[in-house]
């Protein structure tokens, strides 16, 4: 039997200007599905005999917007006043309308920072998965619980 | 004569309580009061279990209160469901935020 849970994990990733993230370290199956989900459209278009054939294609805008919401926990930003913008256990929707809020060219900071973070962690896995020997694997994602 | 629990807080429409394990939800709790017993200051959580996860059985528990002006959150020291979703948990000291 193996164990197929990670513990939650979390990572800072630094910004500019001394701002910073808290994000998942990793996705559950879950979360990754519904990130999967809301990265995609139905696309339709006239098929042969006259009928209609339908795919799906990655939308890469939403894609963008999802994989942030996916990882996002909390940060640092604060708005004009100064005060901390708030998203930390916040439903998904007052995290969504924060980052509508900030200034754009803060949006893709957190939006590249996020998948830098997903491509490191990716590289990681399949690292881990190459190098796995079979014995339980150490708990390397208890560094930052919480 | 002892004195009655005190409410501290009551769940409102726009309050919503939920129950993590680190950043995952394990638990809603919809009609929520946490009361304070007067003698000892312990506090305790009662309302209704909603949407509960596999995370509900991880420790440590955290109940998190959401409001438009942030979060507040109690760690759970104890905290038991009965087989009607009915929620009964011992929490500790308010945390301080970050």
């Amino acid at each position: 039997m193996s164990i197929r849970v990670r513990r939650p994990a979390t990572t800072r990733l630094e910004l500019s200007d001394e701002d910073y993230l808290v994000v998942k370290q990793d996705l559950t199956a879950g979360e990754y599905r519904e990130l999967m989900r809301a990265s995609t459209r139905l696309v339709t278009a006239p098929g042969p005999d006259g009928g209609v054939t339908s795919k799906l294609e990655v939308d890469r805008v939403e894609a963008g917007i999802a994989m942030v919401l996916a990882y996002l926990l909390d940060w640092s930003f604060a708005d004009a006043d100064g005060k901390k913008i708030a998203i930390a256990d916040q439903p998904i929707h007052v995290v969504k309308a924060a980052l509508d809020y900030i200034a754009s060219d803060a949006y893709m900071e957190v939006q590249t920072a996020i998948q830098a973070h997903q491509g490191a962690r990716a590289a990681a896995v399949a690292e881990e998965k190459k190098t796995r020997t079979g014995a339980p694997s150490p708990a390397r994602t208890l560094t930052s619980v919480g | 004569m002892l004195d009655a629990p005190r409410v501290l807080l009551r769940g409102k429409a726009d309050a919503r309580g939920l129950v993590k394990h680190a950043y995952h939800t394990a638990a809603e709790v919809s009609g929520f009061v946490i009361t304070v017993d007067p003698a000892t200051r312990r506090l305790t959580l009662g309302g209704q279990v909603h949407a509960r996860s596999p995370w509900l059985t991880a420790r440590p528990l955290v109940f998190v209160v959401t409001t438009k002006a942030g979060a507040l959150r109690w760690p759970i020291d104890t905290l038991a469901v009965d087989a009607g979703g009915q929620v009964v948990a011992s929490l500790g000291e308010l945390l301080k935020e970050d």
